[in-house]
């Protein structure tokens, strides 16, 4: 393999990873071979990293990919060898996922995504819906019309197993051939199956494990003071974008017989944003609000004020209980030994109704709401209207929601309350950041 | 030296002599940005000795070393030029009834004589090779980021009363970044990036007897081990910098530790922890003896 050839190859693969490779990156990188030679592997790779990878979050993934993309010839070929021997397999699977999921003699209908889901469930559970399609079929007075019926009933247990497969953290994915260079896509095989993701900002909040807690706590402290700190600097006056103050310039000139020899400028007007925050800490999501929660209670100095609200099937208020500087397991453990909801199920228009009575001087026109809920939750229609009426006493409504994105078309709830706030999906602390920065404290206030 | 006649080890050779213990994953990236003539993205912890590479290449070419601070609201007048609006007037207010032709004050008032150069015009116009560091460029927003990798492009500026202003000699251009926010990816593209770690036990050693060359090689060792191994704990709220434990080694000089011991710990921990929760953290006794314990094992 030309090294030309080489190179156009591995930033492939690279870019598969995430890292975004341009044109001009590669170009620099093959004058950067020029320059060290390709005799010393680790000067290579040095070279490469810099031309390439240009945030240091990505170096892991790119030192994986240097690691086996630079192997011997025989290794690569067994990479590629091991690829077309996993598709046919993923191929077999879906073909007996068609075959023995049927409904009067034809194959039900499913997405390659569902026929995935199939083959990884435990046998007994698979003979279940097989069980199940086949008295249907066998039922009295059951004919083809029945077939959208009970295709819909196997899709959506497919989908609901997919869904708790991913909380038992194991991820259903259709195989698709991903460049169709048998060779990268044999590596990029190689590379999922590794852990490389160090990054714990795109990790998903709710499978931190325990024993990884403290670095996360770390990590979101380090964020959200990074954001503070960024952000009260820019409550300083600045000459950029102020105006100048005629009416002081003019007043400061007289003691210059009237030449304007200093401008004044006028000073933006500061007003921080006041948040309030509902966090669903019912059953899975207490983890995820416990981020939200220690990640805002970060930005104390630069947020006029925030209220914090917890609820599940009712509402508790709970900004006297938490501190600025409080770690995770410290507010986690003070919540749960002050509060009656923690891991109950959720009933947002209960817990809204509780809010709208007892605390509704809170929800001012100035004020920015975000709620933490995967959308979950009892009397969906009565939930809704609540969820308008605030929405039409504060100033903007942001909802956290913890699903992921491809989820969110079959829960009904989502698209109910998408209309009257902007949701966002926020299962990593990545999310989070960008959310809080790009919409909680974008305005100029 | 010569940036034509440069090579790997030459300039391995040159750090050394300038005391900045690099291995090839800091020179190789730098001996690039040299050779191929691009701007050198230098990303890390405040600490770890990002601005004092621009120092050293400054000093290792023997050129003047131009430095932008950046920081949030930081604008093309502060970073580029500005005239002299103050100067100008009183320039006005004395040829006022001098001349009857306005052009002639005007030519006069946007010369040389009244333009401020600010370091990036400074490099611009620089009479010999200089080294430019824009120092901290996350700092500033994304309107003063393009117009930087507009100028970084082509060096060259216009000023509308002077016409462009082409660089007369190319300058070697370091940014440094905290990474307190994600830089665009068109500026990140002309650059060549190298990210500085903190050190492993072994090179911050080095790099503790190369700087503070009358502490013994126990002493920096110790140094070293005690500080790897408070990097190493989660709680800490600020990680301590290799500039810390230059602080910290000098500090143990100056109280006359020839060792560290618990004693000498509790007394000079201020000069490397500056947190106060930090400092209660690593007084509690588990944290203490953990650090002596990583000090000891070096001995062994």
């Amino acid at each position: 393999m030309s090294v030309d050839l080489a190179l156009a190859r591995f930033a492939m693969m690279l870019r598969e990873l995430g890292i975004r490779v341009t044109t001009a990156e590669l170009l620099d990188a093959a004058r950067a071979l020029v320059e060290v030679g390709v005799t010393d592997r680790e000067r290579v790779r040095v070279a490469l990293a810099s031309a390439i990878v240009k945030d240091s979050q990505q170096m892991p993934a790119f030192n994986r990919a240097f690691d086996l993309f630079f192997s011997p010839p025989e290794v690569l070929a067994e990479y590629a060898g091991k690829h077309e021997l996993m598709l046919s397999k993923k191929r077999q699977e879906l073909s007996r996922a068609s075959e023995e999921l049927l409904f009067l003699g034809e194959p039900v209908e499913l997405t390659d995504l569902q026929k995935s889901t199939y083959a990884r469930l435990k046998p007994e559970d698979q003979e279940r819906i097989r069980e199940f399609l086949d008295r249907s079929t066998h039922g009295k007075k059951v004919g083809p019309n029945f077939r959208p019926l009970i295709e819909s009933i196997v899709q959506g247990h497919l989908d609901r197993w997919r869904q708790k497969l991913r909380e038992e953290g194991i991820q259903v994915a259709v195989p698709v051939p991903v460049t169709g260079d048998a060779l990268v896509d044999g590596l990029l095989d190689e590379i999922a199956g590794m852990d490389i993701d160090s990054s714990f900002l795109h990790r998903d909040l709710g499978q931190v494990r325990d024993e990884d807690l403290p670095y996360f706590e770390r990590v979101t402290r380090e964020l959200s003071h990074r954001l503070a700190t960024r952000l009260s600097r820019r409550y300083r006056m600045s000459r950029r974008n102020a105006q100048v103050d005629i009416r002081r310039t003019v007043r400061a000139s007289i003691s210059q017989g009237g030449v304007p020899f200093r401008l004044k400028f006028r000073a933006r007007k500061v007003q921080k944003p006041r948040l309030l925050l509902f966090a669903d800490i019912s059953g899975s999501m207490s983890k995820y609000s416990g981020f939200v929660v220690q990640f805002l209670l970060g930005l104390a100095s630069v947020v006029d004020t925030i209220e914090v609200f917890l609820f599940a099937e009712e509402l508790e208020h709970v900004t006297e209980l938490l501190e600025p500087e409080m770690g995770m397991r410290q507010a986690a453990e003070r919540i749960i030994e002050h509060s009656a909801q923690w891991g109950k199920g959720t009933n947002l228009a209960a817990s809204l109704q509780t809010f709208l009575t007892e605390h509704r001087s809170y929800a001012t026109s100035d004020t920015v709401v975000i709620i933490v809920s995967d959308t979950k939750t009892l009397c969906l229609d009565e939930a809704e209207a609540k969820l308008a009426l605030l929405g039409e006493m504060t100033r903007d409504t942001l909802w956290l929601n913890t699903l992921p994105r491809q989820e969110w078309d079959r829960i009904p709830s989502v698209a109910r309350f998408s209309r009257h706030v902007k949701m966002f999906e926020c299962n990593t602390l990545a999310h989070l950041e960008r959310i809080v920065r790009d919409e909680v404290l974008k305005y100029p206030y | 030296m010569e940036i034509a006649e440069l090579t790997l080890s030459k300039l391995r050779e040159g750090f050394k002599h300038q005391s900045y213990i690099a291995d090839d994953d800091i020179v190789v990236p730098v001996y690039l940005a040299l050779k191929l003539g691009k701007p050198l993205l230098v990303e890390g912890a405040p600490g770890v000795g990002k601005t004092e590479l621009a120092k050293v290449l400054s000093r290792l070419f023997g050129c003047p070393l131009i430095r932008l601070q950046c920081y949030e609201g930081l604008d093309e007048n502060k970073a580029l030029y500005e005239w002299n609006y103050q100067k100008q007037l009183i320039r006005i207010q004395i040829v006022k009834d001098r001349y009857d032709d306005t052009q002639h004050v005007e030519d006069e008032i946007f010369s040389d004589a009244f333009l401020l150069e600010r370091p990036l015009l400074r490099a611009i116009r620089s009479p010999e090779k200089s080294v430019l560091l824009i120092d901290e460029v996350d700092r500033t927003d994304e309107q003063f980021e393009a117009f930087l990798f507009e100028v970084l492009s082509d060096f060259q500026v216009s000023i509308p009363e002077m016409g462009t202003l082409v660089a007369r000699h190319i300058p070697i251009v370091v940014l440094t970044s905290n990474r307190s926010r994600e830089l665009s990816d068109a500026l990140k593209r002309r650059c060549l990036f190298l990210f500085i770690d903190y050190p492993s036990v072994e090179k911050e050693t080095r790099i503790l007897k190369a700087k503070v060359p009358e502490a013994g090689e126990k002493l920096a060792e110790q140094v070293a081990s005690a500080v790897h191994q408070m990097r190493s704990m989660d709680n800490l709220k600020k990680k301590p910098s290799i500039a810390e434990s230059l602080d910290w080694i000098r500090g143990l000089l100056a109280m006359g530790a020839s060792e560290l011991d618990a004693h000498a710990i509790r007394s000079t921990l201020n000069l490397v922890v500056k947190h106060k929760d930090d400092f209660s953290a690593l007084l509690e006794k588990g944290c203490l003896c953990a650090l002596m314990e990583a000090s000891r094992r070096i001995e062994r």
